[in-house]
């Protein structure tokens, strides 16, 4: 314990200063007023509670989360079996390649695309004979954009790590049960996926942090103030400390993080309860 | 091994050595004694050369030493001359020459003083003496050539030809090269140049807007060199030297040689805080040092060298006052200098000498900082006469907005984090900054007793003061400026604008009103009806719909766009330029009869003067302002965290003396009662201003006594405070431009603006 904890202290510093610290003070100013001076209990509580800007950004973060980390992984580990299973080569790279692309030359090309006089609308019209002239930026599509756009960024990353689990199951193991007829199914469902728990956890933790920086695209396809569907916690924040309201944000703060502690707690119960 | 381990034993020694070498060198070169020369300077003359001294008791260490200006004394009776010469004449005594016009027919009377001691004497007669017979001339400059004679250029008020005359010896003038300035055949004007000077050998270099040209006496043309662009057809910059001509140029400072006028070098402009040339004053000093006075102070490089040094700070004196011109500069016989400084037309000269005082801490002590979005006279005013009466205090003013005045969100984040830090300006400059919202968080002081002694003392508008004084008597931010827009037409026109219904039915020949693209109109409407759509605190969706649909009318009606083509702009001579409160080319539409009414933004009595020229060629039409409605400017305010409460409190009530307040610095009209008095009564006879395009022209004079006080008539019934706000605006802005593209309908326009307005305020509750 004594050369683990060595080895640990730095580490733990780190985050006592750089994050424990700086969450005590946001938790403190919670209770304060917007300049920190003036003491004012949970009445920023009851003000964030009831803002209804405040409900909509986080309702939006949460059906993001809900709708758009699941098709996530779905979708990235569809597409590593397919790469594990017909071959790496430009097809990996291929995926791999939304990563190293900067966000706002992706978000240009998506504008083209996606705009009222953009390419979709244009191939739509084609195929259909009629004038399509649907602004799916900023409509009711707008949810399903930035979904995609989180999908198509992450998809590659995501496949990489599945990848690396998958690199990890012995193939001893799909002889075995081959020998035994197993088919591809039951080789998925009784091999692989047990076999990528370990992979899961890292893939879903890692989806739902990146979903949080959905916004930087968000902010450069639809601006400051997009469409309500694609409002999120960040936009909030920023127009909070345009104007200063750093009470409501250390409130909004300080409410996320008791209800992502909730969320996780009830997780693990209903893990401890399923074993 | 053994070798190997002594090696490395040595080269730590050694290190080890070095290293404790350089920090005593440190150690010993920081504190040796209370004075220590600073740089490389031979002299106190210059920045460089300042010396450090222990200030006060408490062991700080500062440099000492800085350059004073003190305002010289003026001959008696030049209030109301015309400035036309300062320099060093054949006795090495200052002269300078006043011009006075005696008279709408007569010519001009110049006067000329000689500097003994403190002052000045004036050589009776000396214009009689010298001043060219039998023709009528305006004086246009004296100088002193090289070559130790007197010289002037004068332009004849027949024919508008420039002369040039050399003073003889016997008190008569010769005329010099006279064929040089004579109109050539088929032109109606001649070479009109903006600066002659006479060298050694008595050839004269003529400069012109983008060149000079050297000629031998005879009037034979040597070469020419060129130059920056002057800006106006009376200043240009540059000197002649025995050997050289020293000028600017687009990069820098060029010298030539006269010997075959060769490019000798070129000084780059590198560490010079310059905005323009306009204003600028170069000279030479006695030891042969290349000067440039500016607004931004006194620079000097030496010839051959590239590092300029900044020797008077312009921001602490009168060279960073944006009310008065810089027209001369000249380096005196005792490491001194002296400027004349000058008004609107020449007149109300000001002299300076700046004396170095070796006691005088280099850098004032204390620092005030003032933070605004954009670079505001105003502002730059008061700091400049603040210092002056604190020597002690330097202004410093932060300007947020990037080289091409844009602000970001950013930039304003920015600020916030420094105020949240507990820092941030002392004076906060609120155009464009969420003041109110910094007001509700406690960021403001409350400057009630600032404007109980403004109101006690120079007394400003009751109704600006009361629009910013909240219920409880607490006052946070105050326009020191206001603009307001005004407007001219026939009744059914004027009518028409009192409502967005009326806008909207409005039938004539022509649209109601014009602006350029739908920005701008969308601008121009929300201004203009700002408590319509705006006035009950909350915009409805209603509204929104009237609101768009009388822009749609109006763009309709004027074939506005978003955008126009690069094409179209240089058709129509227009740009999609957004321009403050969308105002923007609607006085000339009027005048031309493509519009009902015309508007201008007015910002002072100079923009006021083609408002009337308008206004004068059309008596169907009248006046009027718009629902009294104006536009604060210059709103002033002070970070509650600023350490100097009191200078940051004096420093705003500055801006509301008359003294600031009585000058024409184009960004609004004063709120200052006597301000508005001087200003009123200030009249500016000779002062014209035009502007056209394509075939169009208008022009106009300064305003008669009468108009004047109808226009401050006017200013002072003004009670409707406007600031809309440009969140709201740019939403409404994106928003709308389907819709008046035809795309989508008003209802589908104003229902997603709605719900982002409604965003945006419910983000606020």
């Amino acid at each position: 314990m004594g050369v683990a904890g060595g080895f640990l202290a730095p580490s733990l510093m780190g985050v006592v200063v750089f994050m424990g610290l700086p969450f005590g003070d946001v938790m403190r100013r919670s209770f304060l007023d917007a300049v920190g001076r003036a003491f004012v209990g949970v009445e920023n509580y009851k003000i964030v509670w009831g803002n209804g800007a405040f409900r909509l950004a986080a309702g939006n973060m949460l059906r993001f989360l809900v709708i758009a980390v699941p098709v996530l992984f779905v979708v990235s580990l569809v597409l590593s079996l397919l790469v594990f299973q017909v071959g790496r080569g430009i097809f990996k790279t291929s995926l791999v390649l939304p990563m190293v692309i900067p966000a706002a030359a992706m978000v240009l090309v998506w504008k083209i695309l996606l705009c009222r006089d953009g390419v979709l609308n244009q191939i739509l019209s084609g195929i259909t004979g009629r004038a399509w002239d649907v602004d799916w930026v900023n409509g009711d599509t707008a949810f399903w954009v930035l979904m995609i756009t989180y999908v198509w960024k992450n998809a590659g990353y995501d496949m990489l790590l599945w990848l690396a689990g998958l690199g990890g199951i012995s193939e001893s193991l799909y002889d075995a049960a081959r020998v035994d007829g197993a088919g591809g199914w039951a080789q998925l469902r009784y091999i692989t996926l047990p076999c990528l728990q370990g992979t899961m956890g890292l893939v879903i933790v890692l989806s739902v942090v990146n979903s949080f920086r959905v916004y930087r695209e968000a902010y450069l396809l639809a601006g400051s103030y997009p469409d309500q569907r694609i409002y999120m916690i960040p936009h909030l924040f920023g127009h909070w400390f345009l104007t200063l309201d750093v009470q409501k944000m250390c409130t909004a703060a300080a409410i996320l993080v008791a209800g992502a502690l909730l969320a996780a707690g009830a997780v693990r119960g209903v893990q401890s309860i399923v074993r | 091994m053994m070798w190997n381990r002594m090696r490395g034993l040595w080269r730590r020694m050694a290190a080890g050595l070095v290293a404790a070498g350089i920090v005593m060198g440190n150690l010993s070169g920081c504190g040796s004694g209370k004075e220590q020369e600073m740089g490389g300077g031979d002299g106190q003359n210059v920045s460089g050369g300042n010396r450090m001294e222990e200030t006060g008791g408490d062991g700080e260490i500062a440099a000492v030493g800085r350059y004073v200006e003190v305002e010289m004394g003026l001959p008696q009776d030049v209030g109301e001359d015309r400035f036309v010469a300062l320099f060093y004449g054949r006795d090495g005594n200052l002269e300078l020459y006043m011009a006075r016009e005696e008279g709408p027919e007569d010519v001009s009377g110049v006067r000329r003083f000689l500097r003994e001691g403190e002052d000045w004497r004036l050589d009776e007669g000396w214009w009689d003496r010298v001043k060219p017979q039998g023709e009528l001339v305006d004086i246009r400059r004296v100088f002193f050539g090289l070559d130790g004679n007197y010289y002037f250029t004068v332009m004849t008020r027949e024919d508008y030809v420039c002369h040039l005359y050399q003073v003889q010896q016997e008190g008569e003038s010769r005329e010099l090269i006279p064929e040089v300035f004579q109109a050539e055949e088929g032109k109606e004007y001649g070479l009109i140049p903006t600066k002659v000077e006479v060298g050694k050998n008595g050839n004269i270099l003529v400069h012109t807007f983008d060149d000079c040209v050297y000629y031998q006496p005879d009037g034979k043309k040597l070469f020419s060199m060129d130059k920056a662009w002057s800006g106006t057809s009376e200043s240009s910059a540059g000197y002649l030297t025995e050997e050289e001509f020293i000028t600017g140029a687009e990069s820098g400072v060029a010298r030539y040689s006269l010997d075959g006028g060769k490019l000798v070098e070129t000084i780059p402009y590198e560490g010079v805080k310059r905005e323009s040339d306009e204003g600028t004053v170069l000279f030479g000093d006695r030891s042969g040092g290349i000067c440039m006075a500016g607004e931004q102070g006194l620079s000097r490089v030496n010839p051959g060298g590239s590092l300029w040094e900044q020797i008077i700070d312009g921001s602490l004196n009168t060279m960073g006052m944006k009310s008065v011109y810089l027209e001369e500069f000249l380096a005196g016989e005792d490491e001194d200098y002296f400027a004349a400084f000058v008004g609107e037309g020449g007149k109300g000269l000001m002299l300076c000498r700046y004396m170095y005082d070796p006691d005088m801490s280099a850098v004032p002590p204390v620092t005030l900082t003032v933070y605004g979005l954009k670079d505001n006279s105003t502002v730059r005013q008061t700091a400049v006469l603040f210092q002056k009466d604190y020597p002690d205090v330097r202004v410093e003013v932060l300007n947020g907005a990037d080289q091409d005045g844009n602000v970001s969100e950013d930039t304003i984040r920015a600020l916030n984090t420094e105020i949240l830090g507990g820092r941030g300006a002392d004076v906060l400059i609120l155009d464009g900054l969420p003041g109110k919202a910094y007001q509700e968080k406690g960021i403001l002081m409350d400057l009630r007793d600032v404007f109980e002694t403004v109101q006690r003392e120079n007394p400003m508008m009751e109704q600006v003061l009361a629009d910013f004084t909240e219920d409880d008597g607490s006052i946070y931010q105050m326009p020191a400026r206001i603009s307001v827009p005004l407007i001219m037409g026939e009744d059914p026109a004027l009518k028409a604008i009192e409502s967005l219904e009326g806008m909207k039915r409005y039938e004539g020949e022509v649209p109601l009103i014009y602006t350029s693209t739908y920005a701008n109109m969308l601008r121009m409407v929300a201004s203009i009806r700002y408590e319509e759509i705006f006035g009950s605190g909350t915009l409805t969706e209603e509204m929104l719909i009237s609101y768009l649909e009388t822009v749609k009318a109006l763009t309709d009606q004027n074939h506005a766009k978003s955008m126009f083509t690069e094409e179209e702009m240089e058709k129509m001579y227009i740009s999609n330029h957004e321009v403050p409160y969308g105002i923007y080319g609607s006085d000339s539409r009027f005048d031309q009869g493509l519009s009902g009414c015309g508007m201008m933004h007015l910002e002072g009595m100079f923009s006021v003067i083609l408002f009337e020229a308008v206004l004068d060629k059309h008596p169907e039409a009248r006046q009027d302002t718009i629902n009294g409605i104006y536009f604060p400017e210059v709103l002033a305010g002070v970070n509650q965290n600023t350490d100097q409460p009191d200078l940051a409190k004096e420093f705003v009530r500055r801006m509301f003396t008359t003294e600031v307040q009585k000058e024409e610095l184009f960004d609004g009209f004063a709120v200052n009662l006597e301000a508005q008095q001087i200003n009123c009564e200030t009249d500016k006879e000779g002062v014209s201003v035009g502007s056209g395009y394509g075939d169009y022209y208008i022009g106009g004079s300064w305003p008669d006594l009468e108009r004047r006080k109808e226009i401050y008539k006017i200013i002072r019934t003004v009670s409707v405070p406007v600031v809309v706000d440009e969140t709201v605006m740019r939403m409404i802005v994106d928003g709308a431009e389907e819709y008046l593209d035809g795309k989508i309908s008003a209802e589908q326009a104003a229902g997603g603006i709605y719900r982002q307005v409604r965003l945006y305020e419910a983000e606020r509750e």
